[in-house]
């Protein structure tokens, strides 16, 4: 089967070269299928031109297929890294892109001042923790004078930042996989 | 186009001329097979490759799977709910 005129055949090399990062039975099975539609739009007498024009560009034509792919791969996985991807793609700036974005963003400065914590207090515990100082202040860090208030957690400091570390990357998750499945739920529009 | 599948199996053209002919939905080439693939991907259609009748040319067919006919129960619902919320609410003005 071939669909032969000369502008078909560019498009179609085109497509293969964009679905380069999906797996050799998709890509091909994606190929075959345009291959099919546009032989068949060829003998009805439609000009190459006329055939291609509802398909778009080879690039845009397969992003489509690639974002399926790996909102469908972020679904299925128990890899956070996996969901990043598809939260992160620019055609998904939506509320819930935005918002799992924020929320991430926090989660992940807690995790950083998490990992400070625990390496400050390794290197100085004395000066290092959750400080209460008089009449009615909080620091979280480290202080000169340890005599001028009261550390509240001690080396239970320890613990703290690594249940910290726990939450945020559970919380970061739960994140992830929401959004993912919201924006899947999104797209699957009126029309399916 | 679940409701569409669940008639008979169609392919790629076939389902895009029954739409814009019947439903009036102008739907292009880039969005269908996109659309048909996240379908297939969420178990919801299934597919395979048969020859037309003239022996030249291999097509794709899709056909609803159990967990398609669920969805497509669901969104029927849903969307006969919508639509008569809507028309209650459109027809408010000729009651009055």
């Amino acid at each position: 089967m071939s669909a032969d005129p000369a502008e078909v055949e560019e498009w179609l090399r085109q497509l293969k070269e964009s679905l380069a990062s999906m797996t050799s039975p998709e890509r091909d099975n994606i190929l075959k299928e345009a291959r099919s539609h546009l032989c068949e739009r060829l003998a009805a007498g439609c000009t190459p031109s006329a055939a291609l024009a509802g398909f778009g560009s080879p690039e845009d034509y397969a992003q489509r297929f690639v974002e399926e792919m790996q909102t469908g791969d972020a679904l299925r996985s128990t890899d956070t890294a996996a969901h990043l991807p598809v939260i992160a793609n620019p055609t998904n700036r939506t509320f819930v892109a935005t918002l799992a974005g924020v929320g991430i963003a926090v989660l992940g400065v807690l995790s950083c001042v998490a990992v400070l914590m625990l390496i400050a207090k390794l290197f100085d515990p004395v000066h290092v923790g959750v400080w209460r100082l008089r009449p009615n202040g909080l620091i979280v860090g480290k202080i000169r004078n340890p005599a001028e208030g009261a550390d509240l957690l001690g080396t239970w400091l320890y613990p703290f930042c690594v249940g910290v570390l726990a939450l945020s990357g559970m919380g970061c998750r739960a994140l992830l996989l929401w959004a993912a499945r919201q924006l899947a739920r999104g797209r699957s529009g009126i029309l399916a | 186009m679940l409701s569409l599948l669940q008639e008979r199996a169609h392919y790629g053209l076939e389902i895009l001329e029954r739409l814009r002919g019947e439903a009036g939905v102008d739907l292009a080439e880039g969005t269908i097979y996109p659309m048909l693939y996240r379908l297939e991907k969420s178990d919801r259609v299934r597919s395979e490759w048969r020859i037309d009748e003239s022996g030249a040319r291999p097509r794709k067919y899709y056909a609803l799977t159990g967990e398609g006919r669920r969805d497509l129960k669901a969104q029927l619902s849903e969307w006969r709910r919508l639509a008569s919320a809507l028309g209650r609410f459109l027809d408010r003005e000729t009651k009055r």
